[in-house]
């Protein structure tokens, strides 16, 4: 993933949600997110994108040092935001 | 009765003669008063008489020790002031100090103690963003584990994507 390699100091985790299980698993082997440069977890019970809100994906929160929401933007990651946030 | 013998010229010329004679004539006044006959008292006058010149010292030669020991006792210390109090021996005072005295323990240098440097405060723990508390299961290993556990101090980013 390219936002690994270009930020490697940044927590990424990539959360997944609806379907099932094995569609999941084709995910990471199709976009070759599984070589363990992010971490890929898969809720079952959608209530994490509940807890943030979440309605729509793909989508992406950014939290700073300490914690704070920097961003939370729906679409394409933007990579300017990630390293401003650095 | 009692016969006396008369000495040898060789005993009479001795240096034991005089000594040795008194002891003669004081056994023959003791032995007068005896019967035995006077060869026999003789014959033990002639033999304590050696004995007595043998184990006795000569006065000739008692006499120096006599004479030199008082020159060898240490003369008191006089007072000048006519004081006749016995003053200890010069030596007694340069002597070995008293039994009772004790000797000074050996100092020991206290060890050192290095002060503790300052310490810098702890740095504040980096602030982590807080994840809800769902079992998730993690497409790597396979394992199910909680999304709260994956927070990490630092920038965070989480990105919401679905199989479809």
């Amino acid at each position: 993933m390219q936002l690994a390699q270009n930020f490697p100091e940044v927590n990424v985790v990539g959360l997944g949600a609806q379907d099932n299980l094995a569609q999941a698993n084709d995910f990471v082997s199709r976009t070759g997110t599984g070589n363990g440069e992010i971490t890929m977890v898969w809720d079952p019970s959608f209530e994490s994108w509940r807890a943030f809100g979440i309605r729509s994906q793909p989508y992406w929160l950014l939290f700073g040092r300490d914690g704070e929401l920097l961003f939370s933007q729906p679409g394409s990651i933007d990579f300017d935001a990630v390293r401003a946030a650095l | 009765m009692t016969t006396r013998r008369p000495l040898g010229p060789r005993f009479a010329s001795s240096a034991f003669a005089a000594p040795a004679l008194a002891l003669a004539l004081f056994a023959s006044a003791c032995g007068g008063a005896s019967d035995g006959p006077s060869g026999s008292v003789a014959a033990t006058t002639d033999t304590d008489a050696a004995s007595a010149v043998a184990t006795t010292p000569p006065l000739a030669d008692a006499a120096p020790e006599a004479a030199q020991e008082p020159a060898e006792a240490p003369e008191p210390a006089q007072d000048p002031q006519g004081d006749t109090s016995i003053t200890a021996p010069a030596t007694d005072d340069q002597g070995s100090p008293p039994l009772t005295s004790v000797p000074p323990a050996p100092t020991v240098p206290a060890p050192t103690v290095a002060a503790p440097a300052p310490t810098e405060p702890p740095a504040p723990a980096a602030a982590t963003v807080e994840l809800p508390a769902v079992d998730v299961v993690d497409l790597v290993s396979g394992d199910t584990s909680d999304l709260s556990s994956l927070a990490k101090p630092g920038v965070t980013l989480v990105w919401f994507w679905a199989p479809h």
